[in-house]
């Protein structure tokens, strides 16, 4: 039994498949660059393949991950170049290697996500100001239509405003709890009095994060 | 090509945006400055139901081998992207270069289905074209229609600049290399005309324009007039003779989105040769041609390989018909179970033979096996010309229960030709019948039945009909509904008025075009689909165009008179649709062309054509 991990990128109009896409797209990539997947037993046998958390529609990504199992050894550069020439627009491969077998699953590992918002119009001070607040305080009640309030001060890892226009937060995202950067902007917006329209922001996830002894680390540990 | 920066986050405001990216495996781009001629093929409907045509891959691939040409596509934008488009004053664009519709030169819809016909006007709004074919200037694309609805496209005539009556192929080409010879001359006064005349000498080829239209005092069709020489009195179909050895798509776009049917496609045969009375197709694609076994294999094993597909389709009017279809399947399966690739044949023939090779092919019991009956007695059954017996179908559901489904599923039509009580009642009763062949006692054991209102169409016998009205179809519908509460039946049916509609627009003039206009005028879209329609609206649009929908749907005709499509050949003689009219109503059966006697329709004497069984061609 062989695990490969592939690191790809969702860039461009590609940000408009959803998660599901994503999977059916890589999965019959796969069979074109006739990769030795391994498939599952039983009546209805499906590829091993395993992936990273799932990514909002309308958001692109440079940081996505997921597994494959290969009934053979096979060679993990050359699975990365054979998926290249058979992906559509907007997906690439960007790294694939091989992992151990005592290596938990991706989805296990996952911690926290850093994303990036560009913002459409410079964001005034008010922004400077909440950005502030928020990291400063211990507590941050949001309220979510029909899903009620929670406290995610804590799954709130990092935030910085970069010249007026950027802005770069890490969330939790995983077992322990997860924060959707939508929400996270929609709050933030909240809490500046409305001073940028959320919806309008564009959001790319620039990096995944384990939890490791000494806090989070990056994730391409692994490659 | 400007808007694409901005696209993704336009698309953040619509659902399902991945229907607007493009950017597919195998989608096709070129260089415009490289190609010189520019086509959109539209299927009037959303990306999700467009995707799954056979038809619209088949053009794509034809005209894109051809270095000098660039197909792209285009679907029908949903409504919140028709919003989007109309608010940020944006046009619809095709997928592959994101380019305006109105900068192709061509630009081709499929008819499939008259409820799709306002999409058609909403597209080319949106594109930035002139909705009436007068009005185009000639720097507008040629806008040209095909597929079924082709065989009468009367409501649809001043929308058009050319119709395609019959299989793509080949005319398709033809159509493209006169058009470059016109490209190449100056684009002043009469050069649409021009063209449209070089092109009314193809055959197959059918411009509206070129024809007047005379009308007599009761509203039928007095006469069908070319206005010129130029223009053919009859226009024929064209036929494919050696479908072998045309091209096929063997590298398909490949969604990236959930769209139906998404599998790979064989098509392993054209046509239909069991002259089921009441079908248009079985009509209009005679005659019978049969891929030969050893290419379907090809076309699979290519097909597969470019596409990473785990499921392959045996596409077809009836599949398990073809004459080698228990070698094929068979061999099939040897050859990719290892891959892990289904094979599914999508409808099957009332017999225990097809419920064996459904056993072979389905691995996984999940959906139930789908039988169409059509009338629930023998007699009405035989009006129709379907030969299925109530034994024959019992026999066939016990298998269907005893092989381990657990589900069937039943096709009927209410508001056949001679239908009395007892025939809608027999639905029921027939129902039951199959329900029961599940084996008793053991848990499970569901029939879903759905029940279609009949919509007499053109080119069948049964064209001069008259169809029932909605308060007909509706009560026909409760009694059925009364019949059927069960929990152990799902009974389905389809609204009654969308069922007229299409019975008015079916056998529609050219006068029905105003209410179209109007009905796209007044907001209506995606008529297709019962939750969309707005039936009130349509009931609007024919009181502004003073037309009476019963005069087309409900009105039986007279045996002379001038049908709206006269003019317009599907091969099969008049003569003999009348003559198997009659046939229906002294209940007299009409053999299968393919393996019996010929029952001289006309089509392979007309069109120098014959039937082809395992892609070899077989005499009469």
């Amino acid at each position: 039994m062989n695990r490969i991990w592939f690191h790809f990128s969702k860039m461009g109009l590609a940000a408009c498949l959803s998660h599901l896409d994503t999977i059916r797209t890589l999965e019959r990539a796969c069979r074109r660059a006739q990769l030795p997947l391994a498939y599952s037993q039983g009546f209805n046998p499906r590829p091993r393949l395993a992936f990273g958390p799932a990514l909002p529609v309308g958001m692109e990504s440079e940081a996505e991950f997921f597994e494959a199992q290969m009934h053979v050894e096979y060679a993990p550069l050359k699975a990365a170049s054979e998926l290249n020439h058979s992906l559509p627009a907007g997906l690439r491969v960007i790294k694939a290697s091989q992992v151990a077998a005592d290596v938990p699953s991706l989805s296990s590992l996952v911690a926290a996500a850093h994303y990036r918002a560009l913002l459409p119009k410079p964001a005034q001070s008010v922004l400077a100001q909440a950005v502030s607040e928020v990291l400063h305080s211990e507590e941050w009640i949001i309220e979510r239509p029909k899903k009620g309030k929670r406290d995610v001060r804590p799954l709130l890892h990092a935030l910085e405003l970069t010249g007026n226009r950027e802005l770069h937060f890490t969330l939790a995202s995983g077992q322990d709890g997860t924060l959707r950067p939508d929400d996270f902007l929609t709050a933030l917006a909240h809490e500046c009095h409305d001073c940028f329209n959320p919806v309008d922001a564009r959001i790319t996830r620039m990096g995944l994060l384990i939890k490791g002894k000494e806090g989070l680390g990056p994730f391409d540990k692994y490659f | 090509m400007l808007l694409v920066k901005e696209l993704p986050q336009l698309l953040k405001r619509v659902s399902r945006p991945g229907r607007y990216i493009g950017g597919e495996f195998n989608e096709v781009q070129k260089d415009p400055r490289e190609v010189d001629v520019r086509l959109a093929l539209g299927f009037p409907d959303i990306y999700e139901i467009g995707m799954s045509h056979l038809g619209l891959k088949l053009l794509y691939h034809i005209l894109n081998q051809r270095p000098d040409v660039w197909c792209e596509r285009v679907f029908a934008p949903w409504h919140d992207m028709e919003e989007l488009l109309r608010q940020e004053q944006l046009p619809l664009y095709t997928l592959e270069s994101k380019s305006a519709l109105c900068d192709m030169d061509i630009v081709g819809f499929t008819l499939q289905y008259e409820m799709t016909y306002t999409n058609i006007l909403a597209m080319l709004d949106l594109g930035g074209i002139p909705l009436q074919g007068g009005d185009r200037s000639p720097s507008d694309p040629l806008i040209i229609a095909g597929g079924p609805g082709a065989f009468n496209p009367e409501s649809l005539a001043p929308f058009f600049d050319v119709v395609v009556l019959g299989e793509g192929e080949e005319v398709i080409g033809e159509l493209v290399d006169v058009y470059k010879e016109h490209a190449a001359l100056e684009r002043g006064v009469g050069w649409r005309q021009r063209l449209l005349q070089a092109w009314a000498t193809i055959d197959g080829v059918y411009v509206p324009s070129g024809y007047t239209i005379a009308y007599n005092g009761d509203g039928t069709v007095k006469s069908i007039e070319p206005t010129t020489a130029q223009f053919p009195p009859v226009i024929r179909k064209r036929l494919v003779q050696d479908i072998a050895s045309a091209p096929y798509p063997t590298d398909p776009v490949v969604p990236a989105m959930d769209v139906v049917h998404d599998r790979a496609m064989v098509e392993i045969f054209r046509g239909c040769g069991r002259g089921c009375r009441f079908c248009q197709a079985g009509t209009i694609y005679r005659p019978v041609r049969e891929r030969p076994v050893e290419q379907v294999q090809s076309l699979a094993r290519d097909i597969l390989k470019h596409t990473g597909y785990d499921e392959l389709s045996l596409v077809s009017l009836s599949s398990a018909d073809h004459s080698c279809i228990s070698p094929l399947v068979l061999s099939l399966l040897d050859e990719w179970e290892k891959e892990k690739v289904g094979i599914s044949l999508p409808s099957l023939r009332v017999d225990t033979f097809s419920v064996g090779l459904a056993e072979q092919v389905q691995r996984v019991r999940k959906s139930g096996l789908t039988f169409a009956p059509e009338a629930g007695t023998q007699r009405l059954r035989n009006v129709i010309n379907k030969g299925v017996t109530r034994d024959d179908l019992l026999t066939t559901t016990r298998a269907v229960f005893s092989a381990g489904w657990r589900l069937v599923k039943l096709y009927f039509m209410i508001g056949l030709p001679t239908e009395i009580e007892e025939d809608v009642e027999a639905i029921a009763e027939l129902t039951y019948d199959v329900l029961h062949t599940y084996p008793r006692g053991k848990k499970g054991g569901k029939v879903n039945v759905s029940v279609a209102g009949f919509v007499p169409k053109p080119h069948t016998p049964f064209q001069w009909e008259a169809q029932d009205s909605v308060g007909m179809l509706e009560s026909k519908q409760e009694r059925l509904k009364q019949r059927f509460r069960t929990r152990r039946i799902d009974f389905s049916w389809h609204d009654a008025g969308l069922s007229v509609l299409e019975g008015a627009f079916s056998r529609g003039d050219r006068r029905l075009a105003n209410v179209l206009l109007a009905a796209y005028r007044l907001g209506c879209r995606f008529d297709a689909w019962s939750d969309q329609v707005d039936l009130n609206k349509w009931e609007q649009a024919f009181e502004e165009s003073g037309l009476d929908i019963s005069f087309y749907a409900q009105r039986a005709r007279e045996k002379d008179e001038v049908l709206p499509w006269s003019h317009l050949d599907s091969g099969v003689s008049q003569e003999f649709l009348w003559e198997e009219r009659q046939r229906a109503y002294a209940g007299k059966h009409t053999p299968d062309c393919r393996h019996d006697v010929c029952s001289a329709c006309g089509v392979c004497e007309g069109l120098n054509a014959g039937v082809v069984l395992c892609g070899q061609r077989s005499e009469p």
